[in-house]
């Protein structure tokens, strides 16, 4: 396969059809060469690699969801409001990632995670991290030929705190104003490593360093909202958009920081 | 416009035919312009059909499967769903999952089998549990989105027989339906679910061998062949399925 998209550069690579499938029923897209990945073995398993898992391009979301349903119950529940089982039995990670759409919702859970991609040209394998990914809006760093082989996710370890949600107009089946994701280790009632991602408030899916570093090594009581409007007004351009005007983007953004922090400070108490 | 996909068994590509024949045999290549699969208990291959035809085109346009409706053609209602079936790990038996039909393109159906809301009529004549339990409940009103429903249920039912209201509106939640209000439709699911299991499955003991008929085989060549030429047909021609036990119906029906 990898071959083939050397020799055919402009190939359209396919998977879950979920983007493809439209673009061609409304867009009326032809491809001259379409390379189907679902029945590549080495592209369609999840391989335990100890620390992280390695899940291949052509890995389902539903895949997905049942490996990640006790390691990440907050990604679980954000892939089963992805899209219905018919979407979720074909979609991937990979295409969710390659067509970098700004409000793609694996990609906050992913970013916080510290997900990487193995991208593969010919024979020659490199490593990137997803952050490192997008250089704006639906642009990447893969080069003509260059393909996602695969998505490195790290397992979760002690003591670290994961949480997702996604805010949209309709719980079921629908296009995310935002969608936050927090990723910390809990030191005491401290957070360390803290890691905050988000999709819809920026060209492409992105982490968030001004939040992450009013967050890191304080407790939950330690937060205020107004730090975090700050931080998100000096990390983002304010733009409305179809799905939701910024002031309430910047809201929710806000406030789905606070409440996962206060959330685990609670839980942590309580435990 | 002339082109080809990719299929691919293995990581690796396969050289294709270097030359065309029109023979009746199995073109055994992963670069190629034919798209063969299972279509309850035979095997339909499609050739030369253009590689962005959507399954459910081909289903209603070229095998005359016209149950399976196009709403939206972007993924979202569902009346397009359809289940696609490939064999499990051991080779024995047949895993299924939905899909939108709509969106799915030709190419992906290689090697795999299809089962339309065509497909459920049990050998008797009689109508899968869920249908049947869709009339007795008046789980179907104008009637469109209700082979998707149906098709979306059966899928769910394959390995969730004893489903919660939730469960099955998890498994609705890709199929719009604006005349019921869906309590019906969860209603008629549980009532097909009190169906002994066996009922509920799909019969597929027919496509089982014949999925490893089409299996396309793990051969390695060299990667420099992949540039020589591909049928010249693809693009052009209608699509023949040289397998098909009945004769095309023809449309309108008379």
């Amino acid at each position: 396969m990898a071959a083939y998209l050397t020799a055919f550069p402009d190939t359209q690579l396919l998977a879950g059809s979920t983007e493809i499938g439209l673009q061609v029923n409304k867009q009326f897209s032809r491809p001259k060469h379409i390379c189907y990945l679902g029945n590549v073995k080495a592209l369609s398993t999840v391989k335990d690699e100890g620390s992280a898992w390695t899940i291949g391009a052509a890995v389902s979301l539903a895949t997905v969801e049942v490996l990640l349903a006790d390691a990440y119950p907050d990604f679980a529940e954000v892939l089963r409001r992805f899209g219905s089982p018919p979407i979720r039995s074909t979609a991937t990670l990979a295409g969710n990632i390659v067509n970098g759409s700004p409000i793609g919702d694996t990609m906050p859970c992913l970013l916080a995670l510290g997900a990487s991609l193995v991208l593969r040209k010919g024979k020659a394998t490199r490593t990137v991290m997803l952050e490192n990914f997008y250089t704006g809006m639906k642009q990447n760093v893969l080069q003509p030929s260059e393909f996602v082989e695969a998505i490195v996710l790290p397992k979760p370890v002690a003591n670290q705190v994961f949480r997702a949600h996604k805010i949209s107009k309709r719980f079921e089946q629908d296009i995310s104003a935002t969608c936050c994701a927090v990723s910390f280790m809990r030191t005491g009632d401290r957070m360390t490593q803290v890691k905050v991602a988000y999709n819809g408030l920026a060209p492409s899916p992105c982490r968030a360093p001004k939040i992450e570093v009013l967050l890191e090594g304080k407790s939950a009581t330690d937060v205020s909202a107004d730090a975090i409007d700050a931080a998100i007004a000096a990390s983002f351009t304010a733009r409305d958009g179809l799905r939701a005007t910024w002031a309430y983007r910047s809201l929710v953004a806000r406030n789905l920081v606070l409440q996962f922090v206060e959330e685990a400070a609670n839980a942590a108490q309580e435990a | 416009m002339i082109g080809h996909f990719y299929v691919g068994a293995t990581d690796v590509v396969v050289a294709p035919r270097a030359s065309i024949t029109l023979s009746r045999k199995p073109l055994m290549t992963q670069v190629t312009n034919t798209v063969r699969f299972v279509l309850d208990g035979e095997i339909v291959e499609a050739q030369g059909v253009r590689r962005t035809t959507t399954v459910l085109d081909y289903l209603r346009e070229d095998l005359q499967r016209t149950g399976t409706k196009e709403g939206c053609a972007e993924g979202d209602c569902g009346a397009c769903v359809i289940m696609i079936g490939e064999l499990n790990e051991a080779g024995d038996a047949v895993e299924y999952k939905p899909v939108n039909s709509c969106i799915q393109l030709l190419p992906a159906l290689d090697g795999k089998s299809v089962k339309t809301v065509e497909s459920l009529k049990k050998s008797d004549g009689r109508l899968h549990p869920v249908q049947a339990a869709m009339v007795e409940c008046h789980g179907s009103q104008c009637g469109f989105c209700t082979p998707g429903i149906v098709m979306s249920l059966t899928n769910m039912v394959q390995t969730n027989t004893t489903p919660t209201r939730k469960d099955v509106a998890d498994a609705l939640s890709g199929n719009l339906c604006r005349c019921t209000g869906y309590i019906p439709i969860i209603d008629a699911t549980l009532k097909a679910c009190s169906q002994p299991a066996a009922d509920l499955k799909v019969d597929d003991k027919a496509d089982v061998p014949l999925l490893k008929e089409i299996r396309r085989p793990s051969i390695q060549r060299s990667a420099s062949t992949v540039t020589s030429s591909c049928n010249p047909l693809c693009g052009h021609a209608r699509a023949v399925s040289l397998f098909r036990l009945q004769p095309l119906k023809k449309w309108p029906p008379t």
